[in-house]
């Protein structure tokens, strides 16, 4: 652990950024790297085998009729058409015209069931893998899976959500997710409110008063205290924390992801993956459509087609996107029958999702819903058998167990089945 | 942003509303008796015809006399009969008068599904001469027959039922308290000799500072002044810590600082995410309960029969925090009651313990009945009340649609067509029928064969909610029945019988919970108390005691138990008793690294909860509370059920589960960013302007006493010597005085110590 004196020494010190040190501590230092460059040294790491998971959530369930399972002309279809896609044969809903056009890049899969028809109930099992009970709470999926990939190197946190998520369960503080609202902007309380002198010296000055109370006999609150302040110091000192801000963006590409909340939170997703941020999770609200679902779906696939094609196509110039599973969906689908007040209500029995990256053969579908979407049609996909593909993607065991503070223990995913079909 | 909880299970509306139609359908007296007519060619279709009529007298219930008393006859003749079948009509007060299930379902929240549920209640107008009554105004009409009045009393008795919480008779206290004094010596002499014969030698007596700041903050939640540390530390009275333990337990802050505890005990562990709104009603009732004194026996008690609305009746809060879910409200119940971890036993026997998964849903089996409804006029809260209906299983009612499909088609088909159109079974059915009937229609002919008939789907979603008895679930096959449990205690294999009321239910359990044979109720609360004073309890975590875990000093442990036991449960005394051991009142000191430390030989230091933290903070600062964060996404962050208030935001970035175990309970990089660098502490730490500092900076013009304030006010003690040699050099270093103390507080205020109970 290093010491909270080393804090003086700032974002060069040593023991962490192992590469750069081997390799360019000399550039570094010499302050010839400006953060362009950094990145792009981060870049060629994750190439050689940093792996990385964003998930786009739409809260409230999206109705997988009007996403990537369009029935038109059917009665329970509705109003939608579907558009065809840059992959021959695969349609998907009118309203997402740049999705249609990557879509070689991007795997579907119609068959995901489930059970849970409740949002909180279902929102936790699409997170942990797992139905909630009163007495357990369960590790997010990004944070176990944030455990097994963990960048010691990393200034940031493993993982960092754009909106409010499921935390990291017994898995603790070191994988809680980092929850940003405004993507765009440093996170608050991040600023150092003095200089970066003086907030070493304070440092400084904590360090040595800490011993009386270690001496005392609280060495091991200590110890674990100072090293929760050295994270937090190396965050508020590290030239990472830039990754927050777009400042260097070109405009080309923040056009790319749209001005939209939920496009700055792709783009600040690829810059933190950049960064060595392992699990970023970035959030679309308002999908619950009871009402008026079709009006509804046009308003909020806007921008996450967007948002979402941008993200694959800026990972995927960036050489990114075959260590880096995106993953879209939310917590259930919606009722293939329209409603009386043209919504759709909540559906867990066949509903859709998309994969792309970390290893992911793109332009293909997996699995179908009947004709009239009440049900699986063939090769149904739970939420274990969806975990499993993640892991699968992310090249981790999903049996590794984590203990409970029970110590009962717990697999990242509890059974499923990784679907092999959609690699290589 | 879309109501959540406006919104929630209307999936799974359709089904409950369907139910009151498969209910009805499915009576097994009408099952049997159409099954008996189809022996007889020319029966069904007699059978059938009051069918119709029966619906349509279910629009308007109170239409010809002559006609609704003949079939009010017919109805009396299948109720009787149907009464013999205990599923449709247990033999329970509370299910006297059924209650369809789809307008008991939770359903009914949207204006639509108010309406289907309004529709599906008239359909059991046929069954039952009660019923009628449910759905009328509850006025007294010329027209209303005697009858019609036992109906309309019948159905009033029910809803006030529904309502009425438990009578509650406290438990016996003692007339005389068990001496605490003796029982600490008692506790110190077993532990002496016992750590002593491991070669354990005991740490000594914290000094007077450390162990005021340790019970201030145990018993009442706060530091104490400066003052007061100057003054305990000058009283040559020897009785001086026993005194101030007793004043500190009468003090209005032990019941905040208590009550706010237990609020963090069950809502850590809330499943229902909306339970904040019943946080502010717990915290005001447990306050209360804890300021009077109460036994823990009759908090309990009191907990586990509560009803009412949870924003006013704050006992709901445990119940209501695990959403009413039988098999949820039984884990939380052996948790923090008995502290016995029982969920496991859900799914299978229990892996480490000796626990049967029987025994797990026979514990379950003490709750179906509670319901949770929204509060009516107030659509911004709940009310736990008891589910007085009639319902069957939904997923059983369906099978029994699909065994008896002939005989349903052969009563329903009026032109004979071998298939029921959505005319046919129209009459009141509504749109809850017509839902069912596109779900059943597979081929999408605009009629039912038997064929669908035998296959309408199952509901997806198993529903515990709106069915009189526990059914545990088969694994095997999620979407059956599952197996009918009835109410038995795990820990004395006692049940209270069959088919009983949700009021005689819970206070069954609450009585086999606290009866003094049951050694689990008291061990439980000792070791959690013992382990929030100690830093560490007999059995860690506080809440999985066993059976198959030894806790550290057994005979400790039993000794408090039975002391507690004798005392009926009374908190304080407990307290009162850990805080006077000479065991609580050790210094800490390093521990041996080792796989596992002596326990209880020196004190042990522990984090600050929240609201304790945030009282320190604000008290040396010497402000009402902090202001909002002026982090724009911290605000929002606050969500729409939490409390917004400066302390509320502080609580959700600091608050942690109490029943973890410490190592379950460490920092986070929100907190160090807030103490570190929120605008909040870096305005109030200055060195000028109207802070607490420069009060004392203008105060004492030497550095040493300024010091010596500074350390007083924030660690409630005197600094040491090595502790005043760094600040001076560091004032001198820094050559400027306001600076240098303004990195002074700042380093205090982000130290371990001052965010520890040591």
């Amino acid at each position: 652990m290093s010491q909270l004196s080393s804090a003086s020494q700032g974002f060069a010190s040593p023991n962490r950024r192992g590469f750069l040190q081997t390799s360019l501590a000399g550039a570094a230092a010499a302050g010839t790297l400006g953060m362009h460059d950094l990145c792009a040294l981060r870049a060629d790491e994750l190439r050689r085998g940093g792996r990385a998971m964003i998930l786009l959530w739409m809260q409230g369930g999206p109705s997988q009729m009007e996403t990537f399972d369009p029935k038109p002309g059917t009665y329970n279809g509705g109003p939608t058409t579907a558009i065809d896609t840059t992959v021959p044969g695969i349609q998907i809903a009118q309203d997402w015209p740049r999705t249609a056009q990557l879509l070689s890049e991007i795997a579907i899969l119609r068959s995901m069931t489930n059970k849970e028809g409740e949002h909180q109930r279902a929102t936790y099992q699409m997170h942990t893998g797992y139905v909630p009970t009163g007495t357990l709470r369960h590790p997010s999926v990004g944070a176990a899976l944030a455990k097994e990939l963990s960048d010691k190197t990393c200034d940031l946190p493993p993982v960092v959500s754009v909106g409010p998520t499921i935390g990291s369960g017994f898995l603790g503080v070191d994988y809680e997710p980092f929850v940003v609202q405004a993507p765009g902007e440093l996170p608050g309380n991040v600023v150092g409110r003095v200089k970066g002198p003086r907030f070493n010296r304070r440092l400084d000055l904590l360090g040595r008063l800490e011993d009386e109370f270690a001496g005392k006999g609280a060495e091991a609150q200590v110890a674990e205290h100072k090293q929760l302040y050295d994270k937090t110091r190396r965050m508020v000192l590290s030239e990472q924390v830039k990754a927050f801000e777009f400042a260097n963006e070109s405009d080309e590409t923040k056009q790319l992801y749209g001005d939209s909340p939920f496009g700055k939170g792709c783009l600040l997703a690829r810059r933190l993956v950049e960064a060595g941020v392992r699990f970023i999770e970035v959030r679309s609200n308002g999908w619950d459509t009871h009402q008026d679902n079709f009006k509804q779906v046009t308003k909020l696939a806007g921008p996450v087609d967007r948002g979402m094609s941008g993200l694959i196509t800026d990972l995927k110039q960036r050489g990114l996107l075959e260590n880096t599973l995106v993953v879209w969906m939310g917590e259930f689908g919606r009722t293939p029958k329209i409603n009386p007040r043209t919504g759709r209500d909540h559906f867990p029995r066949a509903f859709n999702a998309l994969l792309a990256g970390g290893g992911v053969r793109g332009g293909q579908v997996y699995g179908a819903s009947s004709a009239d979407g009440q049900q699986v049609k063939d090769n149904p996909v739970t939420v274990q058998d969806l975990f499993a593909t993640m892991c699968r993607s992310l090249q981790v065991d999903p049996a590794t167990e984590n203990f409970s503070p029970i110590g009962r223990p717990l697999k990242i995913v509890d059974g499923g089945r990784a679907i092999e079909s959609l690699f290589g | 942003m879309p109501s959540r909880w406006k919104k929630m299970s209307l999936f799974v509306s359709p089904w409950l509303l369907a139910l009151g139609w498969a209910v009805l359908v499915s009576l097994p007296a009408w099952a049997d008796e159409a099954a008996r007519s189809a022996t007889n060619p020319a029966a069904p279709k007699s059978a059938a015809a009051p069918q119709p009529k029966a619906n349509s007298s279910g629009k308007t219930p109170v239409k010809g006399a002559a006609e609704n008393t003949k079939q009010k006859k017919n109805q009396n003749r299948n109720k009787k009969k149907s009464a013999k079948s205990p599923a449709a009509a247990p033999k329970t007060s509370d299910a006297a008068s059924p209650k369809p299930a789809g307008a008991a379902s939770s359903a009914a929240k949207k204006k639509t599904a108010a309406r289907l549920a309004a529709a599906t209640k008239t359909e059991p107008a046929k069954m039952t001469p009660e019923s009628p009554a449910a759905k009328q105004p509850p006025t007294a009409t010329s027209q209303e027959t005697p009858k019609d009045q036992r109906a309309r009393a019948a159905e009033e008795k029910r809803l006030a039922e529904a309502r009425r919480p438990a009578e509650f008779t406290p438990y016996p206290r003692p007339a005389t308290l068990p001496d605490h004094v003796e029982l600490a010596r008692q506790v110190d002499r077993l532990l002496a000799d016992q750590l002593g014969q491991a070669g354990v030698e005991l740490a000594p007596r914290a000094p007077d500072e450390d162990f005021l700041r340790r019970v201030s903050f145990d018993l009442a939640g706060i530091a104490p002044s400066p003052e007061e540390v100057s003054l305990f530390s000058l009283d040559p009275d020897a009785d001086k810590r026993a005194q101030v333990i007793d004043r500190l337990l009468q003090s209005d802050a032990y019941a905040v600082n208590w009550a706010r505890y237990w609020r963090d005990v069950i809502f850590s562990r809330a499943v229902e995410q909306r339970a904040q709104i019943s946080r502010e009603a717990f915290e005001e009732w447990m306050g209360g309960q804890l300021r009077d004194n109460a036994s823990w026996a009759d908090i309990t008690t009191r907990l586990l029969t509560a009803k009412g609305d949870v924003r006013k009746q704050g006992e709901t809060a445990l119940l209501y925090a695990q959403r009413g879910e039988p098999d949820e409200a039984a884990s939380e119940t052996a948790r923090v009651f008995l502290g016995i971890q029982l969920q496991c036993a859900n799914c299978h026997d229990h892996p480490t313990d000796k626990w049967k998964r029987e025994e797990f849903h026979a514990l379950a089996a003490f709750f179906p009945r509670l319901r949770i409804d929204r509060v009516k006029g107030d659509d911004r809260s709940f009310e736990l009340v008891s589910f007085t209906g009639l319902a069957a299983n939904p997923t059983e009612a369906i099978e029994r649609i699909r065994k008896n499909a002939d005989t349903i088609l052969a009563r329903l088909d009026a032109n004979q067509d071998g298939q029921l159109s959505k005319k046919e079974l129209k009459g009141d059915g509504g749109p809850a029928l017509s839902r069912l009937f596109s779900e059943a229609d597979t081929d999408k002919n605009g009629s039912l064969s038997v064929a669908e008939i035998r296959q309408v789907p199952l509901p997806m979603m198993r529903g515990t909610k709106g069915m009189a008895e526990y059914y545990m679930p088969d694994l095997q096959n999620p979407q059956s029945a599952g197996t009918r449990f009835d109410p038995k205690f795990f820990l004395n294999d006692t049940s209270p019988g069959t088919g009983l009321t949700d009021v005689e239910r819970r206070v069954a359990l609450a009585r086999y919970i606290t009866a003094p044979e049951n050694p689990w109720f008291a061990k439980a609360f000792v070791n959690r108390l013992w382990a929030q004073l100690m830093g560490e309890g007999f059995v860690m975590p506080v809440d999985d005691m066993g059976p198959e875990r030894t806790p550290r000093h057994p005979e400790v442990l039993d000794a408090l138990a039975a002391g507690f036991t004798a005392s009926g449960y009374d908190v304080k005394w407990l307290l009162k008793t850990i805080a006077n051991t000479e065991a609580y009142q050790r210094r800490i000191r390093p521990r041996a690294v080792s796989e596992n430390p002596p326990a209880f030989a020196s004190a042990c230091p522990t984090k600050l909860r929240a609201d304790q933290l945030y009282d320190a903070i604000t008290r040396i600062l010497g402000v009402e509370d902090l202001g909002g964060p002026a982090n724009r996404g911290q605000r929002k962050l606050a969500g729409r059920y939490n409390d917004s208030s400066a302390r509320g935001q502080f609580r959700r970035l600091f608050g942690f589960d109490p029943s973890a175990s410490p190592e379950d309970q460490q920092g986070n990089l929100l907190q160090a960013l807030f103490l570190m660098n929120s605008p909040a502490i870096h305005n109030l730490i200055a060195g000028k302007g109207a802070t607490r500092l420069a009060t004392i900076l203008s105060k004492h013009s030497r550095n040493e006493d300024a010091l010596r304030e500074l350390y007083l006010l924030v660690h409630a003690r005197e600094p040491s010597a090595k502790e005043l040699e760094i600040c001076g050099e560091y004032l001198k270093d820094v050559g400027n005085r306001q600076d240098a103390f303004e990195d002074i507080l700042w380093s205090l205020i982000n130290s371990t110590e001052f965010q520890t109970r040591r």
